[in-house]
């Protein structure tokens, strides 16, 4: 089977996905980078200060907390979130960080009760999610936790698509 | 019209009325005039307080997206087969009944292919896809475990 056949396709400017028979996979990006332009911008302040402020030994204690917090931000900020759907296999939910690092979550078919479009309240507004409720656990696994893309196009594509590989015998 | 009771006319004359025209009176036994200042200024905060307060309980208390009760709790009624048609009176009120979430995902989301089914097929394709044991939603749900 060759690399090109399981591409990744874009379908909006924030989902794509990767598709095989049995398999398919929904990724979305958010457009985090390492250095934009608020990055930039917030280091050239932090070197100017510290030039200019060279003589203050306790603002080398400020811009060193406001580096790490920098750091710290950089290292939690998400870059993408996805969904892979194997028919009779599973489910797996991953996030990756802009670090590289990914942290995933598998769940197996006999352990999938549902996929469900739910919608909840954050601090200040409803926001729509998608759920999986697993049995022998006592709550639901969130896909795209952290990015919550919005309902149409992005949650209902991933809801039919994988619903069709978990929830259906035959091939769409 | 005309008549104030006692109690705010006290505290005025407590809190305006200088000290040598009280104790010419006779009064010289009452509290400290910092608490005609004090009292009034810790009712306004108090006010602002419970205003945010109120707000961050409520805040604290909505569920995360996991939580099982954003979707359910031990006092739903849950629907797991369509009412039956037999012979009701044409203006019977049926009994109320909570909508599994799957069978409300699939109204909203609808496959195409759903569209010709009849309610009784509807909702039994929908309400299970899983043994009712296992299933938290039905039967063995209590919260907090």
């Amino acid at each position: 089977m060759s690399p090109s056949q399981y591409s990744l396709n874009p379908l909006t400017n924030e989902l794509s996905y990767r598709a095989l028979p049995g398999v398919r996979e929904y990724v979305v990006h958010s457009d985090a980078q390492i250095w934009s332009i608020t990055s930039i911008a917030f280091l050239t302040l932090c070197a100017i200060f510290s030039y200019v402020m060279r003589d203050i030994v306790y603002m080398r204690w400020v811009i060193g907390c406001a580096l790490a917090a920098w750091v710290w931000i950089k290292f939690n900020t998400v870059k993408e979130e996805s969904i892979l759907a194997v028919r009779n296999v599973g489910v797996q939910v991953k996030t990756t960080y802009l670090s590289g690092r990914s942290v995933s979550q598998f769940i197996e078919r006999s352990r999938v009760c549902d996929i469900i479009i739910h919608e909840a309240i954050t601090m200040w507004q409803v926001k729509f999610y998608m759920a999986i409720i697993t049995a022998k656990q006592d709550k639901m696994t969130v896909v795209f936790e952290h990015l919550l893309p919005p309902l149409n196009p992005t949650l209902i594509t991933v809801y039919h698509g994988a619903r069709s590989m978990i929830f259906s015998d035959t091939n769409p | 019209m005309g008549y104030f009771s006692p109690p705010p006319g006290i505290y005025l004359i407590w809190a305006y009325v200088p000290d040598e025209v009280l104790h010419s009176l006779g009064i010289t036994y009452y509290p400290s005039r910092y608490w005609a200042l004090a009292i009034p200024v810790w009712i306004m905060t108090l006010v602002w307080f419970v205003f945010i307060s109120f707000m961050s309980i409520n805040l604290m208390n909505t569920a995360p997206f996991d939580s099982f009760t954003c979707i359910t709790d031990e006092h739903a009624n849950v629907l797991t087969s369509a009412p039956s048609q037999k012979d009701h009176p044409e203006d019977y009120i049926p009994e109320l009944h909570d909508i599994p979430i799957s069978v409300v995902n699939a109204m909203l989301y609808q496959d195409e292919a759903e569209e010709g089914l009849s309610d009784q097929a509807f909702v039994e394709a929908h309400s299970m896809t899983h043994d009712a044991e296992e299933w938290p939603l039905f039967g063995n749900f209590s919260l907090g475990s």
